[in-house]
């Protein structure tokens, strides 16, 4: 165990709604079993896309949130702020005392209210004499953060990073920077994600980065598999509260987990595809692992952001291969959207989560619909025929997220 | 929505509906008639202008600037739904 690890940081509530299942339990439980919550779109809008496959939350909002909160927050919000809530209830510290000054929000989005910022235009161009009064408050990518720190009484900074599908990791990433500085004592961070919309999967299928398997939608998403085609839109969102070890324990807190350390770089090379050699993504994961004091061979296993496009599960397998060297012969790499789609914004959260269930359990999540392997990716694979447990009292875990743009995150987890 | 074989006390409901939408724990209340907007229900300015905008959609109706000046109670605003209108565009 490093030595540093009294001054690292704790996990002491996780929040999650995503399409496996609306809590942090229920959505381990199906990825454990290999379920998928993936499905064909039965929106009358989608019957002539190419791609009407998608990972939606099965919930009834109103008998969540009320119909104010319903009325008054986008999609991803609501998910951002009922992920929160399970986490900030998890945590105890509502019961904690600690000051509303020494408490911060940090939820990313990668595009924020894109539902009510088309609902609204809609209503505009269609001659609607009334907009929403508070259509633009609702789709500002910031909405959900502003929330979640109103419903905690989080006074000490509200923030909401946006770098696409790297988004949610990052928000973890500046918490862990937050209490490592002691700016705050507490930080709930987290992402979301609400983007089923025409436009944006009109939008991916024109950049040719969506799966269009349609005779199969739970097998549609099939990262580093030869045959994969691209990713499946999802949504959701997760949450997680984090404070530093020593406060937790002093609080005699639940710890979770521990997060160890975070790694970030930028390709500066496209817009919207990765470096080929990942060369900058490997240097987010070698970060990571000097951040958390730990060597490449203390990993267990590596919760993948392959998404299931060619050309960026390459480059992610390039990048683990650069940053592991030798070591990547007792490395596992599973990669969770198979089961779970693409939360873009909210993708790193999510997966964080379940990456921390998952190292709580010992088990190395199969990699779901990841065969026939893809030969130029020479990682090791759990798959149903080959699955894996991690036999460690100490174990460690790298969650990589990466986003359109060239953002590049890894974070290091390890169980408490 | 047609109003004309609605009771008040249907469109009451209707509205307890919308009003449930744009003021937070709307549930606590009790809305009637005389239900004061600002006073017993305590809707904010955005809550009210949030409310005229949903009656609009709801009814089919558009209400304009000067009726809703003259909104203070249920009953004001139901006079409007049931009064003369002007055919919005979604009728």
């Amino acid at each position: 165990m490093p030595e540093s690890l009294s001054a690292q940081v704790a996990v002491t509530g996780l929040g999650c709604i995503c399409p496996l299942g609306n809590t942090p339990e229920a959505a381990y439980s199906a990825y454990a079993r290999g379920d998928t919550g993936i499905s064909l779109l039965a929106e009358p809008w989608a019957e002539t896309f190419k791609s009407r496959i998608g990972g939606l939350v099965k919930l009834d909002m109103v008998a969540e949130l009320g119909d104010y909160l319903v009325s008054r927050l986008d999609r991803f919000s609501q998910f951002a702020l009922l992920a929160s809530r399970q986490a900030w209830n998890a945590s105890g510290l509502h019961n904690s005392g600690l000051a509303p000054e020494r408490l911060a929000v940090v939820m990313a989005t990668g595009i924020g209210g894109i539902n009510t910022m088309l609902e609204q235009h809609q209503r505009l161009i269609s001659g609607a004499k009334r907009l929403h009064p508070l259509g633009i408050a609702m789709a500002m990518p910031n909405a959900a953060t502003a929330q979640i720190s109103m419903e905690i009484g989080a006074c000490g900074g509200a923030h909401a990073p946006v770098s696409a599908c790297a988004g949610g990791a990052e928000a973890i990433a500046w918490g862990l920077m937050l209490l490592e500085a002691r700016k705050v004592d507490a930080v709930l961070v987290g992402g979301a994600e609400s983007a089923i919309h025409p436009l944006a999967i009109r939008g991916f299928s024109e950049m040719r980065a969506l799966s269009s398997r349609l005779d199969d939608p739970a097998s549609s998403c099939r990262p580093f598999a030869a045959d994969r085609q691209g990713f499946v839109l999802s949504e959701g969102a997760g949450a997680i509260v984090l404070e530093r070890l020593e406060d937790a324990r002093a609080r005699h807190a639940d710890v979770q987990a521990l997060l160890m350390g975070a790694g970030m770089t930028s390709d500066a090379h496209h817009l919207a595809t990765p470096h080929p050699e990942g060369v900058h993504a490997a240097r987010a994961i070698s970060l990571a692992l000097r951040d958390a004091d730990i060597s490449a061979q203390d990993v267990n296993f590596i919760s993948a952001h392959a998404t299931g496009t060619r050309i960026g599960d390459l480059a992610e397998s390039r990048a683990i291969e650069t940053a592991f060297g030798a070591s990547i012969q007792d490395l596992w790499v599973t990669a969770p959207k198979g089961a779970l789609g693409h939360l873009l914004g909210g993708a790193g959260s999510v997966e964080s989560v379940l990456t921390i269930k998952a190292l709580q359990a010992g088990v190395v999540p199969v990699s779901v619909n990841s065969t026939p392997r893809d030969p130029e990716i020479g990682l090791n694979i759990p798959t149903a025929s080959e699955p894996c447990l991690v036999h460690l009292s100490q174990r460690f875990a790298i969650k990589n997220t990466f986003g359109f743009g060239g953002h590049n995150v890894s974070l290091v987890w390890a169980s408490a | 929505m047609d109003t004309s074989a609605m009771t008040d006390d249907q469109i009451v409901s209707q509205i307890a509906g919308l009003i449930r939408k744009c003021v937070p724990d709307a549930q606590a209340v009790a809305i009637g008639m005389d239900s004061r907007l600002v006073e017993d229900i305590g809707i904010d300015s955005l809550g009210a202008y949030e409310l005229i905008m949903e009656a609009e959609d709801l009814f089919h109706i558009e209400i304009t600037d000067s009726q809703v000046e003259g909104i203070k109670t249920i009953a004001d605003l139901i006079a409007i739904v049931r009064g003369p209108i002007v055919q919005g565009p979604n009728a």
